[in-house]
């Protein structure tokens, strides 16, 4: 089921929380909201799940315009930053709720419940912890026993709001692993919130990266991370250097005074001069799977940063106050110019 | 089969109609604090009176509060069928706020519609060791006199009223009756708000050589706490109360009750109801009862607010309102 | 949360501070709250256990008694509605003046119940704003059980309100979100979602609010009418028995509504506690995957 948002506005108070966002989301992809706090990526999450009712806009689900419904109606999985289990309800009678809250019409007889429950529960690997209360389940069994739940009434929609953001960093780690495996066998269309671009990337088949209620950009994590749109998508996605005129013109051949190259630090060497320059090594520190160099340079406020390899640095080593030259492999140029080299 | 159902309804008809000929009807006595066990037989010898005359069960409920207090529920809407309050000026009440009764209600009924009456007596410890025979006694040095706020009690200024005009009388003029007086309030130890602390003050906490109270409250305080401990003084001169009762024509109209509320009145005039008023200390209208107990009622000059005072509104304005006579002979501490 | 588990050293006071404080503290509840309720029982059975049961069996009594509970029953589930209604109000939805609502829904506890009870004569006695209207349908609203009622219900309002507004607050709206996204109605996510978790509030609420609607004076006092043996309510009769001279029958009834202060103590006392462990089993996060 395709989802679309169109034209979204919508407000706290006097503060802009959404600022005319479209988005589109491809049936069946697993798209994720990037961005900082308070860029808007959970309203948006919550307008498409019908928790919040935007100023304006509309919202299609597979062509159907769902703008007038609530959360009930929508019929999507919502899963909660800390899990909203119902505390007083076991684990079995959490998955089984959404089952047995229908009209009796359309209800479930009770052993078809039980299967269902039972079943997404051996999907999720919780086999053995039907009667338990949430109280009683570590973080990350909490979460996965809240997406049996959404799951549990067959959504055709997924929504996640920072599903992982509560659990520590171990835990995360295998969740993410493991809502990714799921998510290939089961291709229910989800869209998920993160402030994380690591988690981003490792999950999502797009990502749209968002800023001050605005989509700054959406592509796949390839493009990206080697075409970003705007410096502020540039910053975001990792540690990059800026580098103003003086120090680019050299390598990127660049007339325009105003404009300012971007460069990853793995895309990035220092070549050592024998003569002496305005660019000195200052730092020189062993992270253990690499090696981050860093070099000043009198106009900069900031060192600028380049990680190698640690054969690469063996094999030609580098020392603090060495006066070296920029060798870049990759750069992105933002100003007036905003090309590709 | 079907003639068992016609029985059966007649059976059912009767019943109504019985019940409607000898039916239960309830009347509402709002009264003032001191009438309740004076009430209470006053109610169960009228209600036995009226069935055997009608074979209606009459029942009479009573409400008590203070008379002021109560009057203004009646205002309010209190659906009382007859009032026996303390002062005509409450049942005046009735009549400028809301018509409830016509402007000539006293008339209606003998003696002002007061079909007893009441006077401020004294209280002392049994035997009488100060030997308070009269109001003078009571400004002696040393001797303790209790009796509530006037400013707080409304039985309380009967009190002070009655001292003034004892003082006027026996020494000629307000100026003296005002010294007269404030000579009295020195010799007040505690000043209560109310007649209830007084008598707890007086009786439980043996304070005070004298209690002034009513009449008929005093002897009830005795009756149930000071058996044997205490005895009544009667002064040369003391201030008449006639509490008046009236229906109240709005409600007894509204009822239907207008028969057996006038009848319930005049049950207090008739000797049955002055012998049980005179067995609860209310003096008798009626002689002959009267007469026959005249040892629990000796006699004493009575004078009544109205000869003495100008009537309520004016003594009130003159002794009890903000900065008048009260405010300026009592200071607390002195 | 832990449980006997001593402060260390550092964190506790000195003996000589903290030894007084407390002789204080136990003084000022053992003559302020402890005597009172001894005195009450003491003078109630002074007399002997015929002379107490005599007092409570009096008609009079009897009514009173019927009539309080009466009132309470009536009031007290009406304040449960109405307190469960303005506390999702205020804690589920942001509109204009909801500050002014919250300010409103404390008002009994700001205001007098001699107050509220003149009120309610000034609204709805003869000479009120409803009088006529109510005097020409014959309906008695003041000095009979409706008075009652409405004032009772009027002082014991902001009870169960002020008990769910802080924990409804507290526990946040997420469980009822996920509850409509999985296709709850709005009655079957208060039902199922909802009430479970406030019902040990909610039960806190309803005992707060029988004793206090049970024990009200001044507002019942105002609108009563004091009619003997019908619209006198415990606490009335109280006072009536006082001022009649008869301490015993009055001490005796009053032990009864002492009584009920302190079965109202144990019950709150007991469900505080439940509270307590269950806010702290939910609080307690494992660290284990």
């Amino acid at each position: 089921m395709s989802i679309e948002a169109l034209d979204i506005e919508h407000r706290y108070g006097r503060t802009v929380a959404l600022d005319k966002v479209s988005l589109g989301v491809r049936s069946g992809e697993l798209l994720a909201l990037l961005g900082p706090s308070g860029c808007g990526k959970t309203t948006l999450l919550r307008v498409i799940a019908g928790l919040e009712f935007p100023v304006a806009g509309r919202v299609r689900f597979e062509g159907r315009d769902v703008s007038r419904l609530g959360a009930r109606e929508r019929h999507v999985g919502f899963m909660f930053q800390h899990y909203a289990l119902f505390r007083h309800l076991t684990v079995f009678e959490n998955v089984a709720f959404g089952l047995r809250v229908r009209p009796f019409w359309r209800r479930p007889k009770r052993a078809v419940i039980a299967a269902k429950v039972n079943e997404l529960l051996e999907l999720v690997q919780l086999g053995g912890l039907a009667a338990r209360y949430p109280a009683q389940l570590s973080g990350g069994q909490r979460q996965r026993v809240a997406l049996a739940r959404a799951l549990a009434v067959q959504p055709e929609i997924l929504l996640l709001d920072e599903p992982f953001g509560a659990l520590d960093a171990r835990v995360r780690g295998e969740l993410r692993r493991w809502l990714r495996g799921l998510h290939d066998r089961i291709h229910v269309t989800s869209v998920f919130v993160t402030h994380d671009q690591e988690e981003a990337f490792e999950l999502a088949d797009r990502i749209a990266v968002m800023s001050a209620g605005r989509i700054e950009q959406l592509a796949d994590p390839e493009t990206l991370y080697t075409k970003p749109a705007s410096p502020f998508v540039c910053r975001f996605l990792g540690e990059v250097n800026e580098l103003p005129f003086a120090l680019h013109a050299a390598f990127t051949r660049s007339r325009d005074e105003r404009s300012t190259a971007f460069v990853r630090p793995h895309d990035l060497a220092f070549e050592r001069l024998d003569a002496d320059g305005a660019l000195a090594i200052s730092s020189v520190r062993d992270l253990g799977p690499g090696v981050r160099i860093e070099a000043r340079h009198a106009s900069l406020a900031r060192p600028i940063v380049a990680s190698y390899a640690r054969e690469r640095h063996a094999a030609e080593p580098l020392r603090v106050g060495d006066r070296v030259a920029l060798a870049p492999r990759h750069w992105v140029m933002f100003g007036d110019e905003a090309g590709h080299s | 089969m079907r003639i068992r159902l016609r029985n059966s309804w007649l059976a059912v008809l009767l019943a109504a109609s019985t019940s409607a000929i000898a039916a239960d009807v309830t009347l509402l006595n709002v009264s003032y604090d001191p009438t309740r066990e004076l009430y209470r037989d006053v109610n169960a010898a009228f209600a036995a009176q009226w069935k055997q005359q009608s074979g209606d069960t009459l029942t009479i409920r009573q409400s008590h509060g203070g008379s002021g207090k109560q009057a203004r529920s009646v205002i309010d809407g209190l659906q009382a069928d007859v009032v026996t309050l303390a002062l005509s000026y409450d049942i005046d009440g009735l009549h400028e706020n809301g018509n409830l009764v016509p402007a000539d209600w006293q008339k209606r009924l003998p003696d002002n519609s007061a079909p007893y009456t009441s006077t401020i007596v004294f209280l002392v410890r049994k035997g009488n060791p100060k030997q308070l025979k009269d109001w003078n006694d009571l400004v002696r040095d040393g001797v303790g006199v209790i009796t509530p706020n006037p400013k707080t009690s409304g039985g309380a200024r009967w009190n002070y009223l009655a001292a003034w005009a004892y003082a006027r009388r026996t020494l000629g003029s307000d100026d003296a009756a005002r010294d007269f007086v404030t000579k009295l309030y020195r010799n007040v130890p505690v000043l209560d708000t109310g007649a209830r602390g007084a008598t707890t003050t007086f009786v439980e906490r043996g304070q005070g050589d004298v209690l002034l109270a009513w009449e008929n409250e005093a002897l009830l305080a005795v009756r149930e706490i000071g058996k044997d401990r205490f005895e009544i003084v009667v002064p040369s001169l003391s201030i008449l109360a006639e509490p008046p009762v009236s229906v109240v024509d709005k409600v007894v109209d509204k009822r239907g009750t207008r028969a057996v509320a006038e009848s319930y009145l005049r049950f207090l005039y008739t000797p049955q109801g002055q012998e049980l008023a005179a067995k609860h200390h209310y003096r008798p209208r009626d002689r002959s009862v009267a007469e026959k107990y005249a040892a629990d009622f000796p006699a004493l000059t009575l004078v009544t607010v109205d000869e003495a005072f100008g009537g309520w509104h004016r003594a009130h304005q003159t002794h009890f309102a903000d900065g008048a006579s009260f405010d300026r002979i009592y200071v607390p501490g002195r | 949360m832990k449980r006997g588990v001593a402060r260390p050293p550092a964190l506790r006071d000195p003996w000589w501070l903290a030894l007084p404080l407390i002789l204080v503290a136990l003084a000022f509840a053992a003559l302020f709250l402890l005597l009172p309720l001894v005195a009450v029982f003491g003078y109630a059975f002074e007399k002997g256990w015929d002379v107490f049961v005599t007092a409570i069996g009096d008609p009079d009594a009897r009514e009173a008694i019927r009539l309080t509970v009466q009132v309470a029953a009536i009031s007290v589930p009406a304040n449960l509605v109405f307190g469960i209604a303005a506390a999702w109000l205020v804690t589920r939805f942001e509109f204009r003046g909801k500050g002014l609502l919250v300010s409103l829904i404390d008002l009994p506890f700001a205001v007098s119940p001699v107050i509220a009870g003149l009120v309610y004569v000034l609204l709805f006695g003869l000479h009120g704003w409803l009088g006529e209207w109510l005097a020409e349908r014959d309906i008695h609203v003041i000095f009979a059980l409706p008075g009652i009622v409405l004032a009772t219900v009027f002082v014991t309002f902001p009870i169960v309100a002020r008990e769910l507004i802080p924990l409804m607050q507290a526990q946040g709206d997420e469980e009822e979100q996920a509850a409509r996204t999985l296709g709850a109605s709005g009655f079957t996510m208060f039902w199922r979602v909802t009430l479970p978790k406030i019902g040990w509030g909610l039960l806190y609420g309803v005992i707060l609010c029988n004793a206090r609607a049970m024990g009200e004076f001044g507002a019942v006092s105002v609108v009563s009418g004091h009619i003997r043996g019908l619209t006198n309510t415990m606490p009335l009769h109280v006072e009536i028995l006082y001022n009649e001279y008869q301490s015993t029958a009055a001490f005796a009834v009053a032990a009864l509504l002492a009584l009920l202060a302190l079965v109202t103590l144990v019950l709150k006392h007991a469900i505080g506690w439940r509270i307590a462990r269950t806010t702290s089993d939910e609080s307690s996060t494992e660290a284990r995957p």
